[in-house]
């Protein structure tokens, strides 16, 4: 059980850099940012570290994103076709 | 296949790079794979974890952190000082001369931002209060209740452009609690009778495990050092919305060049 819900989040992780990644709208990169760390939240709690959890909950999906997102707010939300 | 001789084609330069990158990695792969093996190492963490009923903290990853490692959390938190100053140098260094930034972003904040902040401000700030007191009970402690804390006061900060930290403020609150930490550090190093650096001072009997009130020294220590963590998040926050919003308070230049 504990290995299925791992290789779900594994699954979840990949997915959410796989849109970090690919999109082209900054907004929702950095929301696949968080799902990266939503997904690292529940691995380290599947594997007994509630306080590594707790921190990545509170710096990687929160604290993180914030930053990230201000950047979106400075530079613009669409990446720059010239820079692919 | 092309006529381009095979030392134009391959740079000595990048291949010596390659093999020694390689090298390295070898190397360290020996060293690292040999690494725990000896028993040495592993024994360090059962080792804290038997002797964890000495500290009368529930949480053995607490009292790791601030009793057996105290030293290392100090410096932790003096690196997370050190960032927020190098962040504040980097953001707020320019002010604008006539030094307004109040109302200075264009648009006000969505209707459903002021509401939602309004409905989480406070629960936000209970949750991060709940997780720095009870550090040593349950998973959690300085570090993250004062981020929770600072992303309140950042959420807050987005929905009400009127609502600022002052920074004069926010930096005393900061030394003060850090000044407090190296305090019970001291106070630790003249009162228990071994001399260590953070050492409990105060009386923390086993029989107490497990309520509010117990664990001596090492409660007040994750309270200072989620003040200061709090105010540092909150202050690396608070110099990036400034920022943004002196910026969009500028006329676009860049646009017009375009």
């Amino acid at each position: 059980m504990t290995a299925l819900l791992a290789l779900l989040l594994f699954a979840w992780m990949i997915a959410g850099a796989w849109i970090a990644i690919s999109q082209d709208d900054l907004l929702q990169s950095v929301v696949g940012l968080s799902l990266v760390s939503l997904g690292a939240v529940g691995q380290f709690f599947l594997f007994q570290a509630p306080d590594v959890a707790l921190t990545e909950a509170a710096i990687g999906v929160a604290a993180s994103s914030f930053v990230l997102l201000m950047g979106v707010r400075q530079f613009g939300r669409y990446e720059d076709k010239e820079l692919k | 296949m092309t006529g381009v001789p095979l030392r134009k084609r391959v740079s000595v330069k990048t291949l010596l790079l390659v093999l020694l990158c390689g090298w390295l990695f070898a190397a360290l792969l020996g060293v690292l794979l040999q690494f725990g093996l000896d028993g040495q190492s592993a024994s360090v963490g059962d080792a804290l974890l038997e002797r964890n009923a000495e500290t009368a903290s529930a949480n053995a990853v607490t009292s790791v952190v601030v009793s057996y490692r105290g030293f290392d959390t100090l410096g932790e938190v003096t690196v997370l000082f050190l960032a927020a100053t190098g962040i504040g140098l980097l953001f707020g260094g320019r002010r604008p001369a006539d030094g307004g930034i109040l109302g200075a972003s264009g648009t006000p904040p969505n209707e459903m931002v002021v509401t939602g902040v309004r409905l989480l401000f406070p629960i936000l700030i209970l949750l991060g209060v709940y997780v720095v007191l009870h550090g040593h009970l349950s998973p959690g402690g300085g570090f993250q209740g004062g981020v929770i804390i600072a992303t309140a006061f950042f959420l807050r900060m987005l929905a009400d452009p009127a609502f600022r930290l002052e920074h004069g403020r926010i930096g005393l609150l900061e030394s003060l609690s850090g000044s407090g930490f190296v305090l019970m550090g001291l106070l630790g190093l003249t009162l228990v009778g071994t001399a260590t650096f953070l050492g409990n001072f105060l009386p923390h009997p086993v029989a107490e495990m497990g309520r509010l009130l117990s664990a001596g020294v090492i409660p007040i220590i994750y309270s200072l050092v989620g003040v200061k963590v709090g105010a540092e998040v909150a202050a690396i926050f608070g110099d990036m919305l400034e920022r943004d919003a002196r910026q969009s308070a500028d006329p676009p230049v860049e646009a017009s060049d375009a």
